[in-house]
């Protein structure tokens, strides 16, 4: 173990002889800002190189828009206008069914009205009942 | 006359007007910046990392303190986040030259060594020769040993803030500084140096 003393003698003889530090070259100084200032140009074209790729790749994605949009932008339509034409086309057929089968209920039920009573039909021989009552207003028959 | 006047102004200014003036953008401040800690980085990346590449480490630890300037959040300590940054450099380069070091790199700062000796005929011979003893002690020392005996002994840097830049607990910052003393004292003593 040495002691304190020891030590600050190694230090002393450390300090004392140790190699002497060459100089630096004379335009050292000089390099160094020159070598600081590419360093700042070499950063800001990076950033300009940065900005333009992020410009150019915004560009590109809107010039790219149409390539992949079109195609999709036609199949799009033709399918609502598919569908809509379908829709179009049953709800006017629905329309006419219901107008016939409303027609057909009226002329139905109108029949049924004037219909002679039950007891009339009783009162009727049985080759009556498959003939039509002639009414005044009744049109002749046909055939 | 002009620098001099500058480095008074300069002097009354702290890291941290300094940081927020670069932070503004402002050069100079950031040149004072450099000026003030350049000696001590150099002098860092040089006992941690020896004289090849040492203007590059340099500049890579300077040019990384302007790009972090931002992100810096406590700029009081300002200083012990530039030797943060210094090790780092130290380290990974240390890292790069564990995978080329060679015997020719020794060889070479030899024949620098020698070269210093035959140039400067009136400098003291066994003041160069000790150096050059730190100097080999130093290398003989793990990095992390070094790094320790380097920040706190060579670069008088409390203990608290070494385990901050090494990002150790302070108690093994302790027992490395510890056992980088002892191994280097007794690399000297085997070296003949016997005043320890």
């Amino acid at each position: 173990m040495k002691d304190g003393n020891s030590d600050e003698k190694l230090v002393n003889f450390l300090k004392q002889y140790r190699p002497n530090v060459p100089e630096s070259a004379p335009d050292f100084e000089l390099k160094l800002l020159a070598a600081i200032d590419r360093n700042e140009a070499t950063v800001e074209l990076n950033h300009l190189g940065e900005a333009r790729s992020i410009a150019s790749t915004k560009n590109s994605k809107i010039l790219r828009f149409p390539k992949w949009a079109f195609p999709s932008a036609i199949a799009a339509s033709l399918l609502v206008f598919g569908s809509g034409y379908r829709v179009l086309v049953t709800a006017q057929h629905q329309k006419d069914e219901a107008a016939h089968l409303e027609a057909f209920l009226v002329n139905n039920w109108e029949a049924v009205l004037k219909e002679p009573p039950a007891e009339n039909l009783l009162e009727r021989s049985p080759t009556d009942l498959f003939n039509y009552a002639v009414t005044p207003d009744s049109e002749p028959p046909t055939n | 006359m002009l620098g001099v006047l500058a480095n008074l102004l300069t002097d009354d200014c702290s890291d941290s007007d300094l940081v927020d003036k670069c932070l503004k953008g402002d050069r100079t401040s950031f040149r004072y910046l450099y000026q003030r800690y350049q000696h001590k980085v150099r002098s860092t990346l040089y006992q941690l990392c020896g004289p090849s590449l040492l203007d590059d480490l340099a500049q890579e630890v300077f040019l990384r303190v302007w790009k972090g300037l931002p992100k810096l959040n406590h700029q009081e300590n300002f200083s012990t986040w530039l030797y943060r940054i210094t090790w780092n450099v130290a380290s990974d380069q240390r890292q790069a030259f564990a995978k080329q070091h060679s015997f020719d790199s020794q060889l070479k700062n030899q024949e620098t060594m020698n070269g210093v000796i035959l140039k400067d005929n009136t400098s003291n011979l066994m003041q160069l020769h000790y150096q050059d003893l730190v100097q080999r002690g130093l290398e003989q020392l793990s990095f992390e040993h070094r790094s320790v005996l380097v920040l706190h002994d060579l670069e008088d840097i409390p203990q608290k803030e070494v385990s901050q830049i090494l990002g150790l607990p302070p108690g093994t910052v302790k027992s490395r500084a510890f056992y980088a003393r002892n191994a280097m004292r007794q690399f000297l003593q085997k070296q003949g140096v016997h005043e320890l």
